[in-house]
């Protein structure tokens, strides 16, 4: 099959969201303590077992899929949005906002994503929300510089120049013949990154900087049940083998999509 | 100006800049630095007077641009003011760490350049051989996996369960060996990706193909024909990966109580330790622009076409 | 005179069952100029490869190439370690198709023609890479070995390839189109330098007005088969496929030049007959089922002999 990474992944990446959104109905509420049952191994009542609380372990990794799924997705659209408009109207707009936007993209590109995450965690305390809000801040320097390399260059493309020169504007000649390509190329970067952004995430929940309790998110049940790994190893099985997928749905996904508009380049950026 | 200066001075603005940021995270803060430096000094209930001249002694009656300056220049002589946690210096805290995170980084850049190596070499002789599959797969697993995973996984398992290592870190070499590992395979995957890919251009381009058909035998054509050039991306995206090596070094540190900055700085979090946290910040920061200014150096030096252009 | 090189039924099958070469036999005199001329996918690349063993892996090649250094002689098809490195470079010489892509861009010139020397092992003498250099018409060498390729025109820096192949005086050079990255004006002069330097040589050349200059004899590939040979192909074609070829090149004040009509045969399939006969105007009923035999040059049965 042609472009077999970019079926899998989103096959993958489909069946996490319906998993994720299709839990509650089935699964019992991922939040229930039940003491009778904890440490419980996978079986019939408990589908992948439970932890030291005797929460259903099943429930509450599709529960941290909706805290992942909903948060990465936060951070992308931004990526995507945001990087797509500063980096397009930047490289049609005049010299000043060209060279405005391209130095803040400078040092939001020199900021490491993760040690802002961690500023800002600092300042104004730990939570899910102010992670994707400063993952976000730095999320669509990438973009947005793809953007206005790719506008920008497109500019003196022969099927822009000739659209110009039968009359068509500059804005329609761009929306037409540029928007599609350069969009296509944000969406796709933006997902590049989506893997190790997911990676990010779990790892500061981890360290307790993100998810809070009870909120259920992957890195922070391994956290909190890392001492009973040896007696119950589902628990570290189960929230691993979750990232690991939803990380290896994204990149395939992703590097389908490069390979789908770009065949064989490698010169794209990967962060 | 010659290219190098150039790439310094913008090294340095983006630094300015970043520095403006990380100061800029203690208006965000709802915290009041005077009283809680006389807090943590082991003052139970400040006067307001009291309060007030130290507000004063730290120049935050001032503007905030004078503020800034203050800051800026007490920072580039490596004063960070006082710990809001324990009252003492923050320079001294982090001197006192700082040792045993080099030490944790630098094994695990080591390891990562051997997994790098270990995963990118066997499978060139032959793309799509077996080897290269299963190199690839490796690579493309450990990407996918968190580290730390990994860690909890080498922590409960191999050194609690089978009790091999050591259980508290005290941060010397030797004990930094365990802890490395699962900072450097999500790395190391990444790099061998990368030199994979640059190896495997190089040696596939014509130049290549001339010093076959000249006689030379294959290490020396990977030695002087490939690395050289898979060395370029390889720089930039060893670069990248310094940003990533703060969080990283946090999970690791905090997982094997390894006495280092990423500990420090998540006790700090956790504590609301304002000052700590900006110049542990304030130092990834330093760390992954020097990285990337060493690579772009780097570069510049091994490819004569980007020493004149640019 | 002595036969240097001497390919009898030689075939290669690429990883893919592209038959690359079905069966070529050819012989190269000392000092001789054979150039191999054919459209893209006649085999003719595949053939130098052949003798310095740069096929892909998992190529399947049978067949015979000796190559004969004075009485001793060397068989390039399987050749262990120890051949390869008698003929890399030493017995045969190399000159590639593109100069910038041929030169690697993190090297001197200077270094590049050293190695040389140095992928053999050896040292070059002082100031010998100079004189290579100066007797392949590179001026100032000194000065400009140290440049690196980048500031050379491609022109002179496939001097320095020609420069480079010739160090060890080989026996036979081998070129692989070494003027079809070059200005047209280059070409003949750059050929010149090629023949002028090497001894025996082999030339893959595509254009055949090129060819007629230098080379002592041609060599017309067709599907991996040699369809034609002599001394005077470019002026007096006889091969159908090869007036096709002659036809097809621009000759100015003449007209537009006849396309060839047809596509090349698909070489993964068997072939049975003459490859070109779905092409030929002249074909016979015969021509599509029986092999033709190379009979006084041509490998055609109703050329008229």
């Amino acid at each position: 099959m042609r472009n077999r990474s970019l079926h899998v992944g989103a096959w993958l990446l489909v069946a996490l969201a319906v998993i994720a959104v299709a839990a509650p109905l089935l699964l019992p509420d991922p939040d229930r303590v039940d003491y009778t049952a904890k440490l419980a191994p996978p079986g019939a009542t408990h589908l992948l077992g439970t932890d030291r609380l005797g929460r259903d372990l099943a429930a509450r990794l599709a529960a941290g899929a909706r805290t992942t799924l909903g948060s990465v997705g936060a951070v992308w659209l931004v990526s995507v949005a945001i990087g797509l408009l500063a980096g397009t109207l930047s490289a049609l707009a005049g010299r000043l906002a060209h060279e405005t936007v391209a130095r803040v993209v400078d040092v939001a590109l020199a900021l490491p994503q993760t040690v802002v995450a961690l500023a800002v965690a600092g300042a104004i305390g730990p939570g899910m929300w102010q992670l994707v809000f400063a993952m976000s801040a730095t999320a669509w320097a990438p973009t947005a510089r793809l953007a206005h390399t790719y506008v920008h260059a497109a500019r003196e493309r022969p099927d822009v120049l000739a659209a110009r020169m039968a009359g068509i504007g500059t804005v329609r000649a761009m929306a037409a013949h540029v928007l599609p390509g350069a969009s296509a190329r944000v969406v796709v970067v933006a997902t590049l990154g989506v893997g190790q952004l997911i990676l990010s995430l779990a790892a500061l929940s981890f360290l307790g900087l993100g998810a809070q309790p009870p909120t259920a998110e992957w890195g922070r049940m391994l956290a909190d049940s890392r001492h009973d790994v040896i007696a119950a190893p589902w628990l570290i099985i189960a929230p691993t083998t979750a990232v690991f997928l939803a990380v290896t749905a994204v990149s395939l996904l992703a590097d389908g999509a490069r390979e789908h508009i770009d065949p064989g380049s490698r010169s794209w950026p990967r962060f | 100006m010659p290219a190098p200066l150039r790439r310094l001075a913008s090294a340095l603005a983006v630094l300015a800049t970043a520095g403006a940021l990380v100061w800029g995270l203690m208006l965000l803060s709802p915290v009041d630095p005077a009283r809680q430096i006389l807090l943590a000094q082991g003052d139970p209930a400040p006067a307001p007077a009291e309060v007030d001249a130290t507000r004063h002694e730290l120049g935050l009656d001032r503007s905030y641009p004078e503020q800034y300056a203050r800051w800026l220049t007490a920072a580039v002589r490596g004063d960070f003011g006082t710990s809001w946690r324990t009252g003492d210096p923050v320079a001294a805290e982090l001197a006192g760490r700082l040792p045993a995170t080099i030490r944790l980084t630098l094994v695990a850049l080591l390891f990562a350049t051997a997994v790098a190596l270990a995963l990118a070499l066997p499978g060139l002789e032959r793309p799509g051989g077996p080897a290269d599959v299963f190199a690839r797969g490796l690579v493309f697993g450990g990407s996918a996996l968190p580290v730390f995973a990994v860690g909890v996984v080498l922590l409960e398992f191999v050194v609690v369960g089978a009790g091999i290592g050591r259980v508290v870190a005290d941060g010397t070499w030797s004990g930094a060996l365990l802890p490395a590992l699962p900072l450097a395979l999500g790395i190391g995957a990444e790099w061998a990706r990368v030199l994979r890919g640059g190896l495997r251009d190089a040696l596939g381009a014509p130049h290549s193909e001339t010093a076959r058909a000249r006689g030379a035998g294959r290490l020396r054509i990977l030695a002087l024909h490939g690395l050289p050039h898979a060395a370029a991306p390889f720089l930039t995206v060893a670069a990248m990966s310094a940003g990533g090596l703060l969080a990283g070094a946090a999970v690791v540190e905090t997982l094997f109580t390894w006495p280092g900055i990423g500990r420090l700085l998540i006790t700090s979090i956790d504590a609301g330790d304002l000052p700590v946290v900006q110049a542990i910040v304030l130092l990834g920061v330093v760390a992954f622009l020097a990285a990337n200014l060493l690579a772009e150096t780097l570069t510049a030096a091994i490819d004569p076409r980007r020493r004149e252009k640019r | 005179m002595a036969t240097v090189l001497k390919i009898r039924d030689l075939a290669v099958t690429y990883p893919d069952g592209t038959q690359a070469l079905r069966g070529v036999d050819l012989d190269l005199a000392e000092g001789e100029c054979l150039a191999l001329a054919g459209e893209s996918g006649s085999g003719k690349s595949t053939l130098l490869r052949v003798l310095l063993s740069l096929l892909p892996k998992g190529s399947r090649v049978t067949g015979s190439a000796v190559v004969d250094d004075d009485g001793t002689s060397l068989e390039a098809v399987g050749a262990d370690r120890a051949t390869l490195r008698r003929l890399r470079g030493g017995l045969l010489g190399y000159v590639g198709q593109d100069p910038h892509a041929a030169a690697d861009p993190l090297w001197s010139v200077g270094r590049h023609l050293r190695e040389a020397w140095r992928a053999r092992r050896m040292r070059p003498a002082k100031g010998a890479a100079e004189e290579r250099a100066e007797a392949v018409g590179i001026t100032q060498a000194r000065a400009r070995l140290r440049q690196y390729p980048h500031q050379w025109s491609g022109g002179m820096l496939q001097r320095a390839h020609i420069a480079g192949a010739g160090v060890h005086g080989p026996l036979v050079t081998l070129a692989d189109e070494p003027t079809s990255a070059l200005d047209a004006g280059l070409a003949a002069t750059t050929l010149a330098v090629l023949r002028a330097d090497a001894r025996a040589l082999l030339l893959v050349c595509h254009d055949l007005r090129h060819v007629a200059a230098v080379a002592d004899r041609v060599a017309v590939l067709y599907a991996g088969r040699v369809v034609e040979t002599g001394v005077d192909v470019p002026a007096r074609p006889r091969h159908p496929y090869t007036k096709a070829l002659v036809a097809a090149a621009p000759r100015p004040g003449h007209g537009l030049p006849e396309e060839l009509p047809g596509t090349s045969p698909d070489l993964r399939r068997e072939l049975t007959g003459c490859a070109f006969a779905p092409r030929c105007g002249l074909a016979l009923e015969s021509c599509h089922r029986e092999d033709p035999v190379l009979d006084d040059g041509v490998a055609c049965p109703v050329v008229p002999r």
